[in-house]
């Protein structure tokens, strides 16, 4: 049987054709244009009847155009309840447009209305907790006449109170941290990828592509996180791994791991989901290159003027490929800028402090120093297989900064997705998990 | 919310486990809700806990001598971060050597913990006394 499955991205609209016999997921062809931003169906349309003029069995696609689903957070606490959230709403496909600790103030509303998120999640208190601060918050939001969707997922026992604020206009959910230091967020993923679904898809101009295609879309990050979880469950030595996706807009990071703490280590925070996603919104190789050079003083060694010229060119036409040796390098360049932030964001830390028993070492997040692989994707990383990218990212390692030890991968074996098929047979994870795994790992090179 | 929670740990650079869990087994026992943060505990975690359960009592142990340096500036930064009638109880070897109980007792009660306790302290004399302070009798 034949599979359609189509991505549309901020920058390009890819599409695959595979086939499936047996059990066992291949290749038939792959195509991509640059993506229709004013109609987005137009160019599904244009790669669809380029990939078959038959009807495929099977279709799905998913998409991270127009600006993908974007998410404001209400917590409490920064490491506690808004931590969570932001892990919640990284794993539902979400990106992150803006955070509020300790409540709302009214700057903090001004500044979600004008940035346009699709939701806002309100999190905050551990259930027979903190109130006060959650149900202000939640009237701030009421009467901002906020236009799009409001999930509550937090202190379980005023939502009541927080139903009747809103007059029901708010979907309400369980706690994602219920007691201290427990993190539960799926039923919050879940509740915002319906959302999306719901609310969402005519607003992204997916609507008529869903008419097209005659199936509901999936964000992106969801295709993701679907075939990272397959590929854990399914692929023997694959069970502690990550992925870079370096994209136009964004930069995720994706890693599997189920950590055992070692003795002599102290943990310290939200135990860490077994599939973690971050999503970097200010680190991008088109869309967001101007925000990517603001983290530059990370890389002293970039040459300055070049790259500043190199983003304001490409700021102008996202869809600009390097072409000389220059314009490749400040490509380059950006790559590993994108690529170092994300991943020191993504990892966690160790502090070494003496106590009277001697020296104990204090962690904080996701320790990946000994992963052993890691996946790189996107259109840039796809389209040149630069094995020296990741340790050229990394110069000088272990990675001390303050005297806290930076838990990023040391030496991890590199593979590209250089077909760059991730994002499309992450479409079909959910339907063959076995065969997408099994194909995704085999498409790599590395 | 709910008062009768207790966020319990060991303050500093402190690893003396035994007797936190002979605290969180006594009062969970006796149906309060136990937020236990283990050892090694900072100022800012135990606030941050406080804050997010919405606990009556913050319960501060300390058993290295480290007490006096460790625990100094907890109310005030309880008062800075809104919880301005939280109750702080301390217990432990607070300081080194043998100084009397009293004048560590009036030296923490000046810091603005509400009760001080030496090591020996009867757990059901504590029990008492917090019924007595979170007003639950």
């Amino acid at each position: 049987m034949y599979l359609l499955s189509i991505d549309i991205g901020s920058t390009w609209t890819k599409g695959a054709l595979f086939s499936m016999e047996n059990g066992v997921m291949k290749l038939v062809s792959r195509d991509a244009i640059p993506t229709t931003q004013e109609n987005l169906s137009e160019g599904v349309f244009e790669i669809k009847s380029r990939l078959t003029s038959k009807t495929p069995d099977m279709v799905r696609f998913s998409s991270s155009a127009k600006g993908g689903l974007g998410i404001s957070v209400i917590g409490l606490v920064q490491d506690l309840s808004l931590y969570a959230g932001k892990l919640a709403a990284w794993s539902s496909g979400g990106k992150l447009i803006s955070v509020h600790a300790n409540g709302l103030t009214q700057s903090g509303m001004n500044e979600i209305l004008s940035k346009h998120p699709d939701i806002i999640l309100i999190t905050g208190g551990t259930d027979g907790g903190h109130e006060e601060k959650i149900i202000r918050a939640a009237t701030t939001v009421q009467e901002s006449r906020f236009p799009g969707t409001v999930v509550y997922a937090g202190n379980s026992h005023i939502q009541e109170i927080i139903s009747k604020i809103f007059k029901n206009r708010v979907v309400v959910t369980e706690n994602i941290m219920p007691s201290l230091g427990s993190f539960q967020g799926e039923k919050a993923s879940d509740i915002i990828r319906k959302v999306f679904l719901s609310e969402i898809v005519e607003g992204k101009g997916l609507g008529k592509v869903r008419e097209i295609l005659g199936c509901d879309p999936v964000p992106t990050p969801v295709s993701m996180m679907n075939l990272v979880d397959s590929i854990t469950r399914f692929n023997e030595n694959w069970g502690f791994f990550g992925a870079v996706d370096l994209g136009g807009a964004t930069t995720d990071v994706y890693s599997s791991s189920t950590e055992d703490y070692t003795s002599g280590i102290v943990f310290r925070g939200l135990p860490e989901p077994l599939i973690k996603r971050t999503v970097e919104g200010d680190l991008g190789m088109r869309v967001s290159s101007k925000n990517t050079i603001e983290n530059m003083d990370q890389n002293p060694e970039t040459d300055n003027t070049g790259i500043q010229n190199w983003v304001k060119q490409i700021s102008q036409d996202f869809s600009k490929i390097s072409q000389s040796k220059e314009e490749k390098y400040m490509d380059r360049e950006l790559a590993r800028i994108c690529i170092r932030n994300s991943m020191l964001r993504h990892c966690g830390e160790i502090e070494k402090v003496w106590t009277t028993e001697g020296e104990i070492s204090v962690q904080k997040g996701r320790n990946l120093k000994k992963l052993k692989k890691l996946v790189l994707t996107g259109g840039y990383l796809s389209q040149f297989s630069d094995f020296s990218i990741y340790s050229s990212s990394f110069p000088g390692l272990p990675l001390i900064v303050d005297s806290k030890e930076k838990l990023i991968p040391q030496s991890p074996d590199i593979y590209f997705d250089d077909k760059y098929l991730w994002p499309l047979i992450g479409n079909f994870a959910e339907d063959f998990p076995e065969a997408a795994a099994a194909f995704a790992v085999e498409s790599l090179s590395g | 919310m709910d008062r009768k929670q207790i966020v319990l740990g060991v303050i500093g650079f402190d690893c003396h486990s035994v007797g936190n869990r002979i605290l969180d087994y006594f009062f969970t026992e006796k149906g309060y809700k136990v937020h236990n943060l283990g050892v090694m505990v900072s100022q800012e975690e135990f606030i941050d806990a406080a804050q997010e359960t919405g606990a009556g009592v913050i319960m501060v142990s300390s058993l290295y001598g480290h007490g006096e340096i460790d625990c100094e500036g907890l109310r005030d930064k309880c008062i800075e971060r809104g919880l301005d009638d939280i109750l702080l109880y301390v217990g432990g070897n607070l300081v080194v050597g043998k100084t009397p109980f009293k004048s560590v007792e009036t030296k923490f009660l000046k810091m603005g913990y509400d009760r001080v306790f030496s090591p020996d302290t009867d757990l059901e004399v504590v029990n008492n006394l917090l019924i007595e302070d979170l007003k639950l009798g």
